[in-house]
């Protein structure tokens, strides 16, 4: 029987980390009367950490060279694809730009607008234009319901089975050989689906999209290329992505109905979708050379709204994936299991008695500082070596992390349940 | 793979040795305690013939110390604690050094008390640092 989405064991293992935190919390009060535990809670989390950096960069390491020794370029085989771009309420200058780079791009393609119901009926009229004036198909629906079933409504109205289904951001700039090349994974017949090389497009516009800029190319560069390395990305991006069109057709039912803690679901739709690929035993592959560039938050509040969202997609598919990892793909089971659900929740009492050491003993500070940021240079070591440009916005998303994202993981996991898109 | 990319692998599987070796024999040397070499470094620069040891582990802070304590002192250090007396030999002397476990519900707050103010003048005091960082991962979603 094939796992589900809001199964009793994924609510299980979902509130497992409910568990997790109070051992953490737990191990918080016993540190403060027998100081070896802190010692040994604290070391086993280093240990982990490094463990986990040589894992990725062994897999980082192999997938370069693996790739280095293929003398043969894999090319596009001239498969159909069909390019799906959901809009809602997009700024007409914004989408024109996205529309006009998928034009562009090379590759036997087909465009699909799908508009989801947008409210402002200038810009309804003027994207409608748009798109007839380019040979663009131009899906309308009359009601918002969200990104999830306007793809799903728009692969059923698919009057043909195209090869390959690319799905797109309305705000998403393409490159030209970007099509072809994420749909190029998709000719080993193992992989199912691809996801794409993002960019933020408005890096240089302040602090914030300089951070996201960096912290978008250790997660692409050093994260997803090390599970690709082994066909196991966790994540197609929503901004890029690329899916084998048989497979799509046989899951896109399932991807719709998802439901969790008994509320259907609306956001990390990409996660899921990427979760019911591996499910079905296909591999998941990260292309850095299709290359896309997305327009990033440019404000803390955007950021923040925007990193919640996918912190509570993270542990609702995270928790999903354990469902059926272990029969399908073992190792990506171990690193779901151990360091991406285990280690937010378990150091959670170490960073509270890191906070009350602060308190107590400020001179604590600076050797916790250099600490972090000598470890944050070790783990990121391929960004200082080829974009050392990056590095402030490493730092800044380091210590950013720290001091907020790493908290925003526990509001998360009591708030997964929660619809809110946040960022319309 | 390019000359430049065979590099930046050896800088990096090289920093990343040595960082790991480091930390992990960080890690056993603090469990070791380091006791023996701070023991040795001190009693060549303490005037007393009569010492205690004891340490005391606060976060990531790690401090050890030995001071020069009177008889008086270790008699209460031993009415309290559990105390282990050692001797060291030198060239031309010979040191007693009473080594205070402490056990659950005891503090190292009541063994400074006892050694009292001669704490800052009359001792070693030799702090490590442990280790720390929170998590985080970057991951698109």
């Amino acid at each position: 029987m094939k796992a589900k989405s809001g199964s009793r064991l994924h609510v299980a293992i979902y509130y497992s980390l409910y568990v997790l935190l109070v051992l953490s919390i737990c191990g918080l009060f016993l540190s403060s009367r027998f100081p070896g535990i802190w010692k040994v809670y604290s070391e086993v989390y280093l240990v982990t950490v490094i463990t986990y950096m040589w894992y990725a960069f062994i897999l980082l390491y192999l997938g370069e060279r693996k790739v280095a020794k293929t003398s043969r370029q894999v090319s596009y085989d001239g498969g159909s694809i069909a390019v799906l771009m959901p809009v809602y309420n997009e700024a007409p200058r914004l989408f024109l730009a996205a529309l006009q780079s998928v034009i562009k791009c090379e590759g036997n393609k087909m465009i699909f607008v799908l508009d989801d119901g947008t409210t402002n009926k200038t810009n309804w009229t003027a994207l409608k234009a748009i798109c007839e004036r380019d040979g663009v198909q131009f899906v309308p629906f009359p009601k918002n319901r969200g990104k999830r079933h306007v793809l799903h409504d728009g692969i059923k109205l698919l009057k043909k089975r195209y090869d390959y289904v690319v799905t797109i951001d309305s705000d998403t700039i393409l490159d030209k050989k970007a099509l072809v090349n994420i749909v190029s994974a998709l000719s080993d017949p193992r992989v199912g689906a691809a996801s794409g090389n993002v960019r933020a497009i408005n890096e240089h516009q302040n602090w914030l999209t300089k951070m996201q800029a960096s912290y978008y190319w250790i997660a692409l560069e050093i994260c997803k290329s090390a599970q690709s390395t082994i066909g196991m990305v966790a994540c197609c991006s929503g901004c890029l992505s690329a899916y084998r069109g048989s497979l799509v057709d046989s899951i896109i039912d399932e991807y719709v109905n998802e439901t969790f803690l008994g509320a259907p679901c609306t956001h990390s739709e990409d996660r899921h979708l990427t979760n019911l690929v591996l499910r079905e035993g296909y591999n998941v592959k990260y292309v850095s050379s299709a290359i896309s560039y997305t327009h990033t938050p440019a404000t803390l509040k955007g950021f923040l709204k925007q990193q919640l969202r996918w912190r509570r997609g993270y542990i609702q598919e995270s928790t999903f994936l354990l469902t059926f990892a272990w029969h399908k793909h073992k190792v990506l089971f171990f690193q779901t299991l151990l360091y991406d659900l285990t280690m937010p929740f378990l150091t959670f009492g170490l960073a509270i008695s890191t906070i009350l050491l602060f308190i107590k003993s400020p001179s604590s500070l600076p050797v916790a500082l250099v600490m972090i940021l000598l470890i944050t240079c070790i783990r990121n070591l391929p960004l200082i070596l080829r974009n050392p440009k990056k590095i402030p916005g490493m730092i800044v998303f380091t210590l950013l992390s720290d001091v907020i994202l790493y908290w925003q993981n526990i509001y998360a996991l009591f708030t997964t349940k929660k619809k809110g898109w946040l960022t319309r | 793979m390019p000359v430049w990319r065979k590099i930046q692998w050896m800088i990096i599987f090289g920093v990343l040795s040595t960082f790991s070796l480091f930390m992990v024999s960080g890690m056993s040397v603090s469990y070791a305690d380091g006791y023996n070499g701070f023991v040795k470094d001190s009693i060549a620069h303490l005037p007393n013939g009569r010492l205690v040891y004891f340490s005391d582990t606060e976060g990531f802070h790690h401090q050890q110390f030995v001071c020069s304590i009177t008889s008086s002192q270790l008699s209460s250090l031993e009415s309290s604690y559990s105390v282990k007396t050692e001797t060291h030999h030198t060239k031309h002397h010979s040191f007693t050094i009473a080594k205070v476990s402490i056990i659950r519900g005891q503090s190292v707050k009541g063994i400074k008390q006892i050694v009292g103010e001669r704490l800052s003048k009359d001792c070693k005091v030799q702090t490590s640092h442990g280790i720390l960082y929170i998590f985080t991962v970057p991951e698109l979603s």
